[in-house]
């Protein structure tokens, strides 16, 4: 972590100019929202502070932590499938799943994980009666769930690169993740969308499920299924990295 | 010209060689357009008023933003960085050919594909839903304005792509200085909101700054009637930016070839 810290801290207008411009895109997104509940007052029953309160937690773990420790070493290790450097990972005397997920660090979006809490609780400020002790405490195993959910998700994805060579929308998918979790639930409960965003890529229980353990909102029923499908997608993901490693080809020696 | 010609085609077709990955991707834009769908539904189906547009009006504006936000896109950044980075770009700079128009004949093969996804994406659409191209406001003289507005646009976003991709000259790495200029671009173009939606000030600082002609007006020509004069002074605003942008890209170009150092070719 302190080499890649110090890599990043080489290019120190790079590394400034990084943190502004995700923090500016933060700001960007709360100014969109505030325009678009200002003419409407609420959104499926959400109004502004509710919304910012999910995208505040989306930004923690989406667009921060995950951003700071996950996606680049996922990209990474799409980018060493392709070009057959995998190689030097797997045969390092650690386990490679866990190497291939942590192996770098991209430290500016740190920050944005940062700036999530405080809209977090800036928000929280806005929402009478909401946080309570038992809320937080349901709040924060259910982040991590959501947590490990995304990471299941994003590693799927980033294992295509053992079929299909160039990957570059599939590793991507978290831009798209990142996007859409911060809508209420209730605005994707009918048709195809249901189905899409709640067994497909099930980006209606990313920030849902911990925003509403932490405004003590949370159905019983969502717990189940949250943990019922980050088992499915942990399972989903063992699988098809057996599979990608079966089919794997090296082009180094 | 025959060159450049030679080098549009050849990142066209390295485009289409991922026939996988396009099929995602088109997936993937496919489910944004839905999320966007689904949240503007829900606005109307609570009976609240999309302030000028309605809901068949604000699918249109994000189908015809959606195609036209693959024509405004650029990689000329991440190519020039890399290729500054890495010290390849000293393989081009021995070759008989403009280093400019040689990354503009790259940026189009880009934005064709890109633009060609987003048309599979809002084609079928546009036949399907009838209530939604019914929105459309089509003449010569609105197709002629949203494809000179458009020209000009892929063109202005080039060069300010361009621009960024040379700051990796003194910065070597300038993927932060992209990360705000694509963070903007989204926001100021009216891609995440239509423009005219937000409040007054707001659009006051837009109409002065380029990023608004890049998609939102072009859009709107589509949409709406729009005067001859109005047309021509939003014509005006971006060509000179456009031209700023040529001017500070020459300036740059002369200054950071000196910073330029690569080992070996």
């Amino acid at each position: 972590m302190m080499y890649e810290l110090m890599t990043d801290l080489q290019y120190r207008i790079n590394f400034l100019f990084g943190f502004l411009g995700t923090i500016g895109w933060l700001f960007g997104e709360l100014a969109f929202l505030h325009f678009l509940i200002g003419q409407y007052d609420s959104i499926a029953g959400w109004d502004f502070y509710e919304m910012a309160l999910l995208v505040g937690i989306n930004q923690i773990w989406v667009g921060g932590l995950f951003y700071f420790m996950v996606w680049p070493s996922l990209s990474t290790f799409a980018e060493y499938i392709r070009t057959g450097e995998l190689d030097r990972i797997l045969v390092r005397p650690i386990e490679s799943k866990f190497y291939l997920s942590v192996f770098r660090i991209d430290w500016p979006s740190l920050a944005i994980a940062f700036t999530g809490f405080i809209v977090v609780c800036y928000s929280l400020l806005h929402i009478p009666g909401s946080i309570t002790i038992s809320s937080v405490l349901s709040f924060i195993p259910l982040l991590i769930l959501s947590c490990w959910i995304v990471y299941n998700v994003q590693f799927i994805a980033s294992c295509s690169a053992f079929w299909i060579t160039n990957a570059g929308s599939a590793i991507y998918i978290i831009g798209a993740i990142d996007r859409l979790s911060r809508f209420p639930y209730e605005i994707f409960t009918k048709g195809i969308v249901f189905i899409l965003f709640t067994f497909v890529v099930p980006i209606t229980i990313i920030s849902n499920v911990p925003a509403r353990a932490l405004l003590g909102i949370l159905e019983f029923k969502y717990v189940l299924f949250s943990l019922f499908i980050g088992l499915v997608l942990f399972m989903v993901s063992r699988i098809v990295w057996k599979l990608g490693l079966r089919r794997y080809e090296s082009a180094s020696s | 010209m025959k060159k450049f010609w030679q080098f549009f085609k050849m990142n066209f077709e390295y485009f289409l060689e991922y026939r996988t990955d396009i099929f995602i991707s088109f997936i993937i834009k496919l489910m944004v357009f839905l999320a966007f769908l689904f949240v503007w539904k829900t606005i109307d189906n609570e009976g609240k008023t999309i302030k000028g547009y309605g809901f068949h009006g604000i699918m249109f504006y994000y189908l015809a933003a959606n195609i036209l936000s693959g024509f405004v896109t650029s990689n000329a950044a991440r190519n020039i960085r890399a290729n500054i980075l890495r010290g390849y770009l000293s393989t081009k700079l021995v070759k008989p050919l403009s280093i400019y128009f040689y990354y503009l004949a790259k940026h189009g093969a880009y934005v064709l594909s890109e633009t060609l996804l987003n048309l599979l994406i809002a084609m079928p659409i546009f036949i399907l839903w009838r209530s939604v191209s019914d929105e459309v406001f089509l003449d010569v003289y609105s197709v002629s304005r949203f494809c000179i507005s458009s020209l000009l646009a892929t063109l202005f976003g080039f060069n300010i792509y361009f621009l960024v991709g040379l700051s990796s000259f003194w910065t070597k790495q300038s993927y932060g200085f992209q990360l705000i200029v694509r963070n903007a671009t989204r926001f100021f173009t009216g891609a995440l909101i239509p423009l005219d939606l937000l409040p007054m000030w707001f659009q006051n600082i837009t109409s002065q700054l380029p990023f608004s002609y890049m998609l939102f007006y072009p859009v709107k020509q589509l949409m709406e009637e729009t005067t001859f004069s109005d047309f021509l002074h939003s014509m005006l605003i971006i060509s000179i930016w456009i031209v700023v942008f040529i001017i500070l890209n020459i300036i740059v170009w002369k200054k950071g070839i000196k910073h330029y150092e690569s080992v070996g070719i």
